[in-house]
């Protein structure tokens, strides 16, 4: 978006009030009001709970009362709406604001050929590889002393990406990368983000940083070293401090004028984004080490930076009933495609939803060693926020089930996702099944989800295994889960369900129940599909005409009559790791993290 | 439809609910439970003798004021949980998160022990 105008910033500052000098950087949106989670947060009863916002246009900032009780004043007049110009007061009840609006300064960097000067690379990563970050070199190391280094890089690298993942305006989000950059590698003495333009030909410097004394420094780069970067797509190193020979030979680098350097694309989806260079006269600044760690920092920020691109064409569009759509298609598009085929077994599955897009989910892993995951699960409440987060567990799940054999381990790692994913007002209820297809086996494991069903050959009734089932995701930070082990025997059908099928109402209000189910499932064939087809129809018959509440969803895993019995594999049982598991679980959980896009 | 009503009682806030705590009435909710946050009331006892039906959102309604209030040292009770309400939270084992008392008067009184 081409604009004649220069970027400015704007700032609050409290003048008057419950917080008189405190300064406020101002976002794109920027609620002040007497609620908590107002960016201004104004102590004063008088103020309304949402009294006013303030809103970046185009480059612009305007004011905007919202409907407060009060009033809100730019230069003592009351207004409905107004642009803002620097030094306007605001005032807010007892609370007095002083607008500040300044230019951005100019970014200059200047792009140079071959020089002298040029700095030499010593050392590469490639950008594509996850190296550190690979879950399966992960899940390999089991020394405490390893496990716990590599936590503590990826908790630096977590860090940074949970300073920066909830940015989504890109003008504030470059100089945080820089900011955040500069406290990592503290020798860091000048540090710049180049971004490719709308074209996607030209890298256009888009944050730079410096350290103070060094302000009117010229800022220059080689190009040979952005081709390597965004064409080669690695992370170079120049002048390792321990393998640069001219170092070895004990003349000082300063002399020849020339920095140690560090620089590293965004990578995201595929697609070289930009730059990142940070840079220091300090010849021993930087190592290995620390190229890896700004490889892995910069698929954070790559990620920050595709999610800013990403929401700031999503506001352009923002209609409800496209929203709802692009909940749909991405709900749909994690769910499974394919029902898996296992030699002796039958699977099938069916997910329903509702008018509204609501928060059911099924998927299926295939794990090592003959084994499958099998998940169900329901997301609290309803709509877009409910299908996404929906869709986010079932990443989180795949993840979780390939790096961890125990389910009930596997789901004490998703209730701690979910618990560090924030949103208070959202739980799930998630049933985790790995079948062991050659010992016959399943483990179960259940946080608050509806109890499987079992249908047995010859038997009159159902089997319900409810026996251990432990909390909801999300409700308290480390409950505990327990895995429950069930022998199917031939001919048997597990059936898993959401609550939307048990409760699903009929016109006349009343529930379709558990009995419905139960009866339904036993007077099935015992086929897999036959199963589900037979509860469906027997919900439908129930519901009739009318309308669909709730999303529902069934999956049916049967185990074939006459299956010629298998080789039992010899199972490890999980054995006391105490603090090894913990460690690995931060490691594993802090991956999932950063490798989310 | 969803009927509510609050009183204090020392540093305990008692929300009795009647009527349906759903999709449609859990927003309304969530607006009183923000107004006890900034009014920093982090006790707090559910009296659910009137509610009749609660759903997911509801429940996630309470969660959340729960989950917050937590982070703050306070707690949410719940007391006279009865007919589809206590099923849910028997089915989803909610009854393990919550102190659950049968009297007001006993939940109010659980904060001062």
């Amino acid at each position: 978006m081409a604009t004649s105008r220069a970027q400015t910033v704007g700032q609050l500052r409290e003048v008057e009030g419950p917080n008189a000098g405190a300064l406020y950087e101002l976002k794109d949106v920027c609620v002040l009001g007497r609620a908590l989670d107002c960016q201004v947060h104004i102590r004063d009863l008088t103020v309304s709970r949402r009294h006013a916002r303030i809103m970046r246009v185009e480059g612009r900032y305007f004011v905007e009362d919202l409907g407060s009780g009060n009033g809100t004043f730019v230069n003592d007049r009351a207004i409905t709406r107004a642009y803002l110009r620097n030094n306007d007061t605001i005032r807010v009840c007892s609370a007095q604001f002083l607008f500040e609006e300044r230019e951005k300064e100019a970014d200059s960097v200047t792009m140079v050929g071959s020089t002298t000067t040029e700095p030499r690379i010593v050392k590469t990563v490639d950008a594509n590889q996850p190296g550190i970050f690979d879950p399966q070199y992960l899940t390999a190391v089991t020394s405490p002393k390893d496990l716990a280094r590599m936590a503590s890089r990826l908790k630096t690298v977590y860090a940074v990406s949970e300073a920066i993942s909830s940015i989504l305006d890109l003008d504030a989000l470059l100089p945080e990368i820089l900011n955040n950059l500069f406290e990592v590698f503290p020798r860091s003495e000048r540090a710049f983000i180049m971004l490719l333009d709308d074209t996607g030909q030209k890298l256009v410097p888009r944050a730079v940083k410096r350290k103070q004394a060094l302000d009117r420094e010229e800022f220059s780069v080689s190009r040979t070293i952005l081709h390597e970067v965004m064409t080669e797509r690695r992370a170079v190193l120049s002048h390792d401090a321990m393998e640069d020979q001219r170092f070895k030979s004990g003349r000082s680098i300063a002399n020849f004028g020339i920095r140690a350097m560090m620089a590293a694309p965004l990578l995201w989806r595929g697609e070289a984004l930009g730059t990142v260079y940070i840079d220091s006269k300090g010849i021993a600044a930087f190592s290995q080490a620390d190229l890896e760690l700004l490889s892995g920092i910069c698929g954070q920020a790559a990620a920050a930076v595709g999610s800013a691109r990403l929401h700031a064409e999503l506001l352009k569009r923002q209609q409800l009933e496209q929203d709802l759509q692009l909940a749909e298609r991405i709900q749909q598009s994690f769910l499974p495609r394919r029902i898996p085929r296992l030699p002796g077994y039958t699977f099938a599955a069916r997910y329903d939803p509702a008018y509204e897009v609501g928060g059911d989910f099924y998927d299926f892993v295939r794990l090592p060693d003959d084994r499958l995951g099998i998940v169900v699960g329901d997301v609290s409440g309803k709509g877009v926020s409910a299908a996404l987060y929906m869709a986010r567990l079932t990443r989180d799940l795949r993840y979780f089930a390939l790096a961890e054999p125990d389910p009930a381990r596997v789901l004490r790692w998703m209730n701690r996702a979910v618990i560090e994913g924030g949103q208070d007002d959202i739980f799930v209820t998630l049933i985790y099944v790995v079948l062991d297809a050659g010992g016959r086996r399943l483990q179960i494991a259940n946080a608050g989800h509806m109890p499987p069903l079992v249908k047995r050959r010859a038997s009159t009734e159902t089997i319900s295994l409810d026996r251990q089932s432990g909390l909801p995701l999300g409700v308290l930070p480390d409950p505990e889960y327990v895995s429950e082990s069930f022998e199917l025997q031939p001919g048997d059908t597990v059936v898993l369900y959401t609550d939307g099928l048990v409760e699903a109402m009929s016109p006349e209000q009343e529930m379709y129940g558990m009995e419905r189910l139960e009866r339904a499932v036993l007077e099935a064939p015992w086929n897999a599909s036959q199963v589900l087809d037979a509860a469906v129809r027997s919900c439908q018959a129930h519901v009739s005409e009318a309308a669909q509440f709730d999303d529902t969803t069934i999956v049916c895993i049967g185990l074939d009559e006459e299956s010629p019995s298998g080789p039992v594999p010899v199972r490890d049982e999980p054995s006391e790791r105490g603090v090894v598991d913990d460690l690995r679980m931060e490691a594993v959980l802090r991956l999932r993290r950063i490798q989310e896009d | 439809m969803l009927e509510y009503d609050k009183a204090d009682q020392g540093d305990v806030t008692v929300f009795a609910l009647k009527g349906n705590l759903d999709a449609l009435t859990a927003p309304a909710l969530k607006k009183e439970i923000e107004a006890l946050l900034s009014a920093r009331r982090i006790n707090v006892v559910f009296d659910l003798r009137g509610l009749e039906l609660i759903d997911s959102s509801g429940v996630g309604a309470i969660v959340s004021l729960f989950k917050r209030v937590r982070t703050l040292q306070g707690d949410v009770k719940i007391a006279r949980l009865t007919g589809q309400p206590y099923e849910i939270f028997k089915l989803l084992r909610l009854d393990r998160a919550f102190e659950i008392y049968d009297g007001v008067d006993t939940a109010v009184r659980r904060f001062s022990v």
